[in-house]
């Protein structure tokens, strides 16, 4: 099972991640933040692995 | 000698709010809500219905079926498939058809990174067929062409002239290029046999009904053009750039090879002053007020003027409009804004850059590193071409002396 962060230094708000799963939002400065704090579901995971190879600045990653 | 010429007095720059501060334009960048594409542009045919255009839900889309080309694992593939390759292939090829009778390669840098670049880019696209020197250089003229009509709004010799050509240098490079890669992968598809991972491939693959017979044809001439142009230039201007400081740092050019991590930091920072276009236009959809106060009224267009804001001593330090490997800086990307920022951010940057969370070395940086292990060296003067505002050069003859 894995965890899904967001790094706010890294993040250029593409709003790609939001854009495709909820396990993502915007956050008022327009950048991203995880939605979800605990173990995600295998769906979750296909989702925000999905997410992580489309952002273009490598702000996401899967925390095993 | 390599920087921008003047760009501010084109229209498409006067007739817009001009921004050149880093935070304010990152916060227009991150406005999806609020802003869309703005520009005129002159090219508008060859990239009608192409990701470069696109907003909204339609660019996610888009963004979603050729996104993955970029994956960490994608590139990592592209790396060890076409990148050293390519590199390779093109140095054998040089090395045969220019050593002088002293022994020594001398050739042009120019044409030298954009074989490196297109074969490269090519295979992303989908474009099969370029192991061949002369049909390398076709193509990399066709592409070139469409390049500069795409870009005919920053023309400083015949705007419409530049889209005209555009245009026939599209067809050119579907008659003789795109045709052919497709009509091969349609085939492999029919059959049910194995295709490349590629542009091609993937909107053949995934066609979808609104769109019209020859979007693919205008996405992979424009994925060309935004992996090439700015990546060729990069090359040259770094080669460049670091000839000059190794000329003022005597005693440094060890650390090249020699040092960990200075290459690519070096690279870093070129890249920060090698933005891939002077401004990017957007237009306000609402009226925008900036957490600066700066207003922009609804319909109104903002210039983003990338090439100030990476010199903004702030962020940057002092001596931000000059080049040095050395720099540090505490916040941010230490290319600044050179692949652009929030939706419309460069799809290729993870392979240009690599990625620093895994210490994979960018594609710019494994190019130099090559022709730094060839012995590169300076032959003579470069000839920077006049046509545009772009610190883009025609020639640069080099030595590759350990080739």
């Amino acid at each position: 099972m894995s965890r899904v962060r967001v790094d706010p230094s890294l993040c250029e708000g593409s709003g790609y991640c939001f854009g495709l799963s909820k396990l993502f939002r915007e956050t008022p400065q327009g950048t991203a933040e995880s939605a979800i704090t605990g173990e995600l579901s295998p769906p979750q995971e296909i989702e925000a692995r999905e997410a992580e190879d489309l952002c273009p600045v490598r702000a996401i990653s899967m925390i095993d | 000698m390599i920087e921008l010429f003047d760009y501010t007095n084109q229209d498409i720059i006067r007739n817009s709010q001009q921004l050149t501060d880093y935070d304010e334009i990152m916060e227009v960048l991150r406005a999806r809500h609020s802003f869309v594409q703005g520009f005129p542009i002159a090219g508008a045919e060859i990239v009608a219905g192409t990701m470069m255009v696109l907003d909204g839900q339609e660019h996610l889309a888009r963004r979603r079926l050729l996104g993955s080309l970029m994956s960490d694992e994608a590139i990592a593939g592209n790396r060890q498939n076409f990148l050293f390759p390519v590199i390779e292939q093109t140095l054998e090829q040089v090395a045969a058809d220019h050593r002088d009778t002293d022994g020594v390669v001398r050739a042009d840098l120019v044409l030298l990174a954009q074989r490196f670049v297109h074969r490269i880019a090519a295979r992303l696209a989908g474009i099969d067929d370029l192991e061949d020197a002369d049909r390398a250089d076709e193509f990399i003229r066709l592409i070139r062409a469409i390049a500069a009509g795409i870009g005919a709004d920053w023309s400083l010799s015949d705007p419409a002239g530049d889209a005209a050509e555009g245009l026939k240098a599209l067809t050119a490079y579907r008659d003789h290029f795109f045709e052919p890669s497709r009509t091969r992968r349609m085939k492999l598809i029919d059959a049910g046999e194995d295709v490349p991972d590629d542009l091609i491939t993937r909107m053949y693959s995934k066609w979808e009904d609104g769109w019209d017979a020859e979007l693919p044809l205008r996405e992979s001439a424009v994925l060309m053009v935004g992996a090439t142009q700015t990546t060729s230039a990069s090359v040259v201007l770094f080669i460049l750039r670091m000839h000059d400081w190794l000329e003022q740092h005597p005693g440094h050019a060890g650390r090249v090879l020699g040092e960990p991590g200075f290459l690519q930091r070096a690279v870093f920072e070129s890249l920060r002053r090698t933005v891939a276009s002077p401004a990017r236009i957007r237009r306000a959809v609402d009226d925008v007020e900036l957490s600066t106060g700066r207003t922009i009224e609804a319909g109104e267009r903002v210039g983003l003027l990338f090439l100030e804001a990476n010199q903004d001593p702030s962020r940057f330090g002092n001596n931000a409009d000059g080049f040095d490997p050395d720099r540090t800086i505490t916040e941010g990307s230490s290319w600044g804004l050179a692949f652009g920022g929030g939706t419309h951010a460069c799809l290729g940057r993870p392979m240009i850059t690599g990625n620093p969370k895994l210490e994979t070395e960018g594609t710019v940086t494994t190019i130099v590193r090559r022709l730094y292990q060839a012995g590169i060296e300076l032959d003579g003067v470069p000839q920077r071409d006049p046509d545009t505002h772009y610190p883009i050069f025609t020639e640069v003859p080099v030595r590759l002396e350990k080739l």
